[in-house]
């Protein structure tokens, strides 16, 4: 086959631009208005565009021109045996929970995981199996690449496993605040310093430790709020404080206000104000009124829509409550503040079994 | 009146509010004279952008005129809102007369408008791009932009099973 001096000169031209007849920067302010559900396609387009829908030039693009768009991914533990990962396009006309093929975990035989979104990805750190001990393993999914790939190892082998058989009490803490990943405490049969927190850098892929002055067997709940740290512990007499972390002076405190009692169920943070779906007493949404130093009532959630323990994510205004099943109801916190009686909002549930039990929701933007 | 001159010579003489829908020009007024060449834009483009900041200058400086805000109520039952121009519906049933161009034409149309620095033009026109591009198969859309597929076979089908959930429910 011959070709023209023209039709060669054309084919390098595509080569070097994304579009044609459109210079790179303009190419890409398009292409980043196109929503997230079709990326996967473009990316089989050509490299160009494979290679531009994973770099950081392509997130920066999408933040600047405000078409970023949260999805929530969900990881579910199936007939007690396999993990199995779910992701939410919030998109009214989309939203349903799909099932995400290439996101079979690849600890699936693992349990007592903490997972905890840090950026573009979601990272899947520790747990144990019947045979083995306590893990170091981190993995990660890179949302922006679909990838799934071996982070740095961490310091203190870590589970959660003990959860299952000691009444819901979780030694095995994670939060992410400022681009770190937080591990409040290692519950691992070679746990080497048991007044120690673990600080994952993502940048970096390294892991550091730092000294804690409050006890770390204790901590049942380890939240971000206000950017400060949160542990919430219970002590031997089952009563709950939290400790206070500012990361910015490195400085503790402790308090004994209503914030630990926090660990009554999910929280999740909207707009820099935190909210809790307390679910000792059916399903209450709670808000936290950081300046009285209390919880008030919000609304009751009727457990025919959503099947209890829950998980919360948030998405703008919104605070998604996650059940069993991937049962979900969507709550506008401002239209929720209005009542005082049943929360109203859309609810979904997709046709699952009833042994999809969630472990952990988180979301990523891109 | 504004002069404008196109890459190929041509001169196009223009109202000031029209030619000022271009925060460039409006720049250059202000402190120079009233001729303005465009040595990037041609002749056949320039029509189309005038065309475009006519028709905006116009709805812009009488958001109230009552032509518009019937036009709205009538396409609207429920319209309220006529004082915001934008959202009138019938210059955005104008604006999409406007963009009904092959890719080209509109991509030499958001390059002038760039340059021009009109934003809501390169708006309109990116939006309509990707709107083009919306829920097509990635072979229609190297069609439709004479883009080359540069995969090997083998990368192709592991692009495509890496996605397979993608496809699943689409």
């Amino acid at each position: 086959m011959t070709m023209s001096c023209t039709e060669n000169l054309k084919n390098t031209m595509t080569h070097l631009t994304l579009i044609s007849g459109l210079p790179d920067d303009l190419a890409i302010l398009c292409l980043s208005r196109v929503p997230r559900r079709y990326h996967r396609v473009l990316k089989c387009v050509s490299r160009r565009w494979r290679d531009l829908l994973g770099s950081e030039e392509w997130h920066i693009s999408r933040r600047r021109n405000n078409t970023e768009e949260c999805w929530v991914y969900a990881v579910c533990k199936v007939n007690l045996k396999e993990h199995l990962c779910y992701v939410l396009d919030p998109d009214p006309t989309y939203r349903n929970w799909k099932l995400m093929q290439c996101m079979r975990t690849p600890c699936s035989q693992n349990d007592g995981m903490s997972i905890i979104a840090l950026g573009k990805k979601v990272y899947l750190l520790g747990g144990c199996t019947w045979q083995e001990d306590a893990t170091d393993d981190v993995h990660c999914y890179d949302a922006s690449s679909n990838k799934w790939a071996v982070s740095s190892r961490m310091p203190t082998a870590s589970s959660d496993f003990q959860k299952i058989f000691d009444n819901n009490m979780c030694y095995f803490a994670s939060t992410s605040l400022n681009e770190k990943l937080y591990i409040g405490s290692g519950f691992g049969l070679n746990s080497k310093s048991p007044k120690s927190w673990d600080i994952y850098n993502s940048n970096s892929d390294s892991w550091i430790s730092h000294k804690n002055p409050l006890p770390n067997h204790d901590i049942v709940k380890f939240i971000a709020f206000d950017a400060k740290l949160y542990t919430i512990h219970r002590s031997e007499k089952g009563l709950h404080y939290a400790g206070i972390y500012d990361p910015a002076s490195a400085t503790w405190q402790i308090t004994d206000d209503e914030i630990a009692l926090c660990s009554c169920g999910p929280t999740v943070v909207v707009d820099g104000t935190l909210y809790m779906l307390d679910e000792t007493l059916g399903a209450r949404l709670m808000k936290w009124e950081n300046a009285q130093k209390e919880w008030a009532l919000i609304g009751r959630l009727s457990h025919h829509l959503i099947r209890p323990p829950c998980h919360l994510v948030a998405i703008g205004r919104s605070i998604y409550v996650i059940g069993q099943g991937l049962s979900t109801m969507v709550i506008d916190v401002d239209e929720a503040a209005k009542g005082k009686g049943i929360l109203v909002g859309f609810s979904f549930s997709p046709i699952l079994g009833l042994d999809h039990n969630v472990i952990s929701c988180s979301t990523i933007t891109i | 009146m504004i002069k404008l001159v196109s890459g190929d010579g041509a001169e196009f003489e223009v109202e000031e509010e029209v030619a000022f829908q271009s925060k460039i020009i409006k720049d250059i007024v202000a402190d120079a004279d009233d001729v303005i060449p465009l040595p990037t834009v041609s002749s056949k483009v320039l029509i189309q952008v005038i065309e475009y900041c006519r028709k905006h200058a116009a709805v812009n400086s009488f958001p109230l005129s009552p032509s518009s805000s019937a036009a709205a109520a009538a396409s609207s039952s429920s319209s309220i809102s006529y004082s915001k121009p934008v959202s009138d519906p019938a210059l955005r049933a104008w604006d999409n007369e406007f963009v009904k161009l092959n890719n080209s034409s509109l991509f030499d149309i958001v390059i002038a408008a760039n340059y021009l620095d009109i934003e809501e033009l390169v708006d309109l026109v990116l939006e309509t791009v990707a709107d083009r591009i919306k829920g097509k198969q990635a072979q229609e859309i190297r069609r439709q932009f004479n883009i080359e597929n540069d995969f090997t076979p083998e990368e192709e089908e592991a692009l495509r099973r890496e996605n397979s959930w993608a496809f699943q429910n689409n």
